[in-house]
C-alpha cells in the first residue's frame, strides 16, 4: 500500500514539477560564484610548474617550494599535541562549545541561528527574538514569524548576532538571554535534561530561571559563571582584554583561570558588584558598580558614569557597526557621565556627544572621526 | 571565437604527457574548482592550496589515470576529497577534532536575479521566492541541487561525490523539488491575491 501511495505521488503533476525544475535551473544560472583573481590563478600555476619541474628533474633534492610546507606540517603536529593535552583537562562539552563558537564568523549581515542539523536561519531586522516553546522554536523579528520543529538528536546550536544587531533568546527552561551586538551564544539541544550550559562570546544579559537541582553555567573564554537563578550581565569580547560579570540580583559563583593546574579560582559575587578578569594580569578584581551602567543597553540606551570616551565609542561602534575614533589620543582618555539614547541614529548620538564635549566629528564612508575644535556651523 | 577542444581530448593528451594540455586543463578548471571549494569553506588559502595539490597529484599520477572519464566530475570528486582532508586537518588544529563527520557543510546561495534582463517583474519575484525557499532546504538537498543545476552532474556522479546511494540521491532531488513546489504554490496564490 505504502509503495502504491508513493508511486501515485511521483505521478503527481509532472507539469508542475518540470516547471519548478526549469525555474531552479534558471535560478542556479544566476548563482553568484566566487571568482579566482587572475593574478592568484597565475601564482598557483607558477607554483605547480615549479614543483612539477623540480620534481621531475631532480628527484633527490628537496624542492625549494616545499620547504615551507614541511615547516607548516611540523607546526601543525606540535599544535595538535598541545591541543590534545589541553583538552583532557577540561570537560568535553566546554571544548565543543568553544569550537562551535569559533567555527562561525560575523560575516553575515543578519542575525543567524545555526541549528544542530546544519540548518541556518537568517533573522532579518535590527532586533530579533528566538523562543523555545514546547516542541518548536518561534522566531520573530520584524518581518518573519516562522515555526521550526526541534531536531531529535541533541547537538549544538549557535545564535550569531553581528555588529549593529541585537537579539533575545528564551531557552526551553524559560531562561531569557539578551544578546548585544557582536555576540555568539552556543547552547545544546538537550537543554531540558538538566544540562543548563551555554557558551558566550560578546555581551549578554541573563535572566536565569530558578532551579536548585540544575545549576546554570555560562562559559566564556576566560571565566565560567555558575548560577542557580538570578539576573546578571556578562561581557567577554574577543577584542577586549578584560571580561566581566555584573550581578543585578541573586548570587553567582565565578570560576576563572579555568586551565590552572590546581583547578580554577572561585569567586562569589553579591548583587551590585562587578567581577572583572584581566587577561594580562590573570586576576579578578571585584568592585561595587552602578549596575544600570552595564545593563541599560538591553533597554535601548547607554548609561555612563565617569566612563572614558574610548570605551563609550567602542560600545557605540559595536552597536551601530561604524568605525569610531578620536584624532587626539588624550581626548579618548577623558571621562564622561550621562545617558545616550540608542533608538536614535548614529549621527544624532554623535551630535549629542559633540555638543556636550565641544568635540566635532567628520564622516568618511563607514567611519567617524572625532576631533577637538569648534563645531562647524 | 575559437572552438574549444572537448574535455576528453584534452584529458587524453594530458595523460599521454602533453604539457600544454596540462596547462589548458588548469586554465579551464582552476576557476570552477575555486568557486566550488568556496561553497564548502570560507578559507580561500585552503581552497587554493587544494587546487595546487590536486594538479600536482594529477601530474604525478598522469600515466595511471583512466582515459574514459567525465573530466569535470573526476576533478570535482578528487578535489572534494582534498578539501575534506584539509578541513579535517585544520579542524584538529582548532581543537574541533571530535567532529568526525566526513562532509563539509555547503554555504548558503546568493543569486543575481536582477541581472536577468529577459525576465519580467513577476518572474523575478517568483525567482526571489524560490531562492529563499532553496536556502531553507536541508543542507544535503541544497548541495544536490547545486551539483545538479550548477555543475550539470548526473545522479550517479552526485551520489558518488556525496557518498550516498543513487536511489537516495534521486529521492533527495525529488523531495527537494516537491518541497519547493509545495511552498511555491502557496506563495504564488498569495502573489495572485496581491496583484
Amino acid at each position: 500500500m505504502a509503495q502504491k501511495d508513493s508511486n501515485h505521488d511521483h505521478a503527481d503533476d509532472p507539469e508542475d514539477e518540470k516547471k519548478v525544475s526549469e525555474n531552479t535551473r534558471l535560478l542556479f544560472g544566476t548563482l553568484k560564484e566566487d571568482i579566482l583573481p587572475a593574478a592568484e590563478k597565475e601564482l598557483i600555476w607558477n607554483r605547480i610548474l615549479e614543483y612539477v619541474h623540480v620534481n621531475d628533474n631532480t628527484v633527490q633534492d628537496k624542492p625549494f617550494g616545499r620547504v615551507i610546507w614541511y615547516q607548516a606540517a611540523a607546526a601543525i603536529a606540535l599544535l595538535v599535541l598541545v591541543g590534545l593535552g589541553y583538552s583532557k583537562l577540561k570537560p568535553n562539552r566546554e571544548e565543543e562549545m568553544l569550537a562551535a563558537a569559533k567555527q562561525v564568523s560575523f560575516n553575515s549581515a543578519d542575525t543567524q541561528l545555526l541549528l544542530d542539523d546544519k540548518r541556518t536561519i537568517d533573522l532579518k531586522g535590527e532586533n530579533s527574538d528566538v523562543v523555545y516553546q514546547n516542541e518548536v522554536i518561534r522566531l520573530d523579528s520584524q518581518t518573519i514569524a516562522r515555526q521550526i520543529t526541534v531536531a531529535q538528536k541533541p547537538g549544538l546550536n549557535t545564535l550569531v548576532v553581528p555588529f549593529g544587531k541585537r537579539s533575545t533568546i528564551t531557552l526551553p527552561d524559560g531562561t531569557k538571554i539578551w544578546l548585544n551586538s557582536g555576540s555568539k551564544l552556543v547552547y545544546s539541544s538537550d537543554f531540558q535534561n538538566g544540562k543548563r550550559q551555554v557558551f558566550l562570546e560578546g555581551q549578554a544579559y541573563f535572566s536565569v530561571t530558578h532551579d536548585t537541582e540544575n545549576p546554570f553555567y555560562v562559559q566564556t573564554k576566560n571565566m565560567n559563571v555558575k548560577v542557580l537563578g538570578t539576573e546578571f550581565d556578562v561581557s567577554s569580547y574577543d577584542d577586549d582584554s578584560r571580561s566581566y560579570a555584573v550581578l543585578a540580583q541573586g548570587s553567582i559563583e565565578l570560576a576563572t583561570e579555568k586551565d590552572a593546574l590546581f583547578g580554577p579560582k572561585k569567586t562569589t559575587l553579591i548583587p551590585g558588584t562587578r567581577a572583572e578578569y584581566g587577561e594580562l594580569s590573570k586576576g579578578v578584581r571585584i568592585a561595587r558598580v552602578n549596575v544600570e551602567d552595564y545593563i541599560s543597553w538591553k533597554e535601548g540606551y547607554l548609561k555612563f558614569t565617569n566612563t572614558p570616551l574610548n570605551e563609550i565609542l567602542k560600545k557605540l561602534s559595536r552597536y551601530y557597526k561604524y568605525d569610531l575614533s578620536v584624532q587626539n589620543a588624550e581626548v579618548g582618555e577623558e571621562t564622561f557621565s550621562g545617558t545616550l539614547d540608542l533608538q536614535e541614529n548614529i549621527e544624532h548620538v554623535l551630535d549629542v556627544i559633540s555638543t556636550t564635549t565641544s568635540l566635532s566629528y567628520h564622516k568618511t564612508e563607514r567611519r567617524f572621526i572625532l576631533e577637538k575644535g569648534a563645531t562647524k556651523e | 571565437m575559437m572552438l574549444e577542444e572537448p574535455d576528453n581530448d584534452l584529458w587524453e593528451q594530458f595523460i599521454s604527457g602533453n604539457q600544454s594540455a596540462f596547462s589548458k586543463l588548469y586554465a579551464r578548471y582552476a576557476d570552477v574548482l575555486y568557486a566550488f571549494g568556496l561553497r564548502y569553506t570560507s578559507d580561500t588559502d585552503q581552497v587554493k592550496d587544494c587546487i595546487h595539490d590536486l594538479f600536482i597529484d594529477l601530474h604525478h599520477y598522469r600515466h595511471g589515470l583512466a582515459k574514459e572519464v567525465n573530466v569535470k566530475f573526476y576533478l570535482l570528486k578528487s578535489y572534494k576529497r582534498k578539501l575534506n582532508a584539509a578541513s579535517r586537518k585544520s579542524s584538529m588544529l582548532s581543537l574541533n577534532g571530535w567532529n568526525t563527520e566526513e562532509t563539509l557543510p555547503i554555504s548558503n546561495f546568493s543569486f543575481n536575479i536582477e541581472q536577468e534582463i529577459i525576465l519580467d517583474e513577476r518572474q523575478k519575484e517568483m525567482l526571489h521566492m524560490l531562492a529563499t525557499q532553496i536556502n531553507q532546504l536541508p543542507e544535503r538537498q541544497r548541495e544536490i541541487l547545486y551539483l545538479k543545476f550548477t555543475h550539470n552532474l548526473e545522479y550517479e556522479e552526485i551520489a558518488s561525490l556525496m557518498q550516498i546511494s543513487v536511489p537516495t540521491c534521486r529521492t533527495f532531488v525529488y523531495r527537494a523539488l516537491k518541497e519547493l513546489r509545495g511552498k511555491l504554490e502557496l506563495t504564488t496564490v498569495l502573489l495572485l491575491l496581491w496583484f
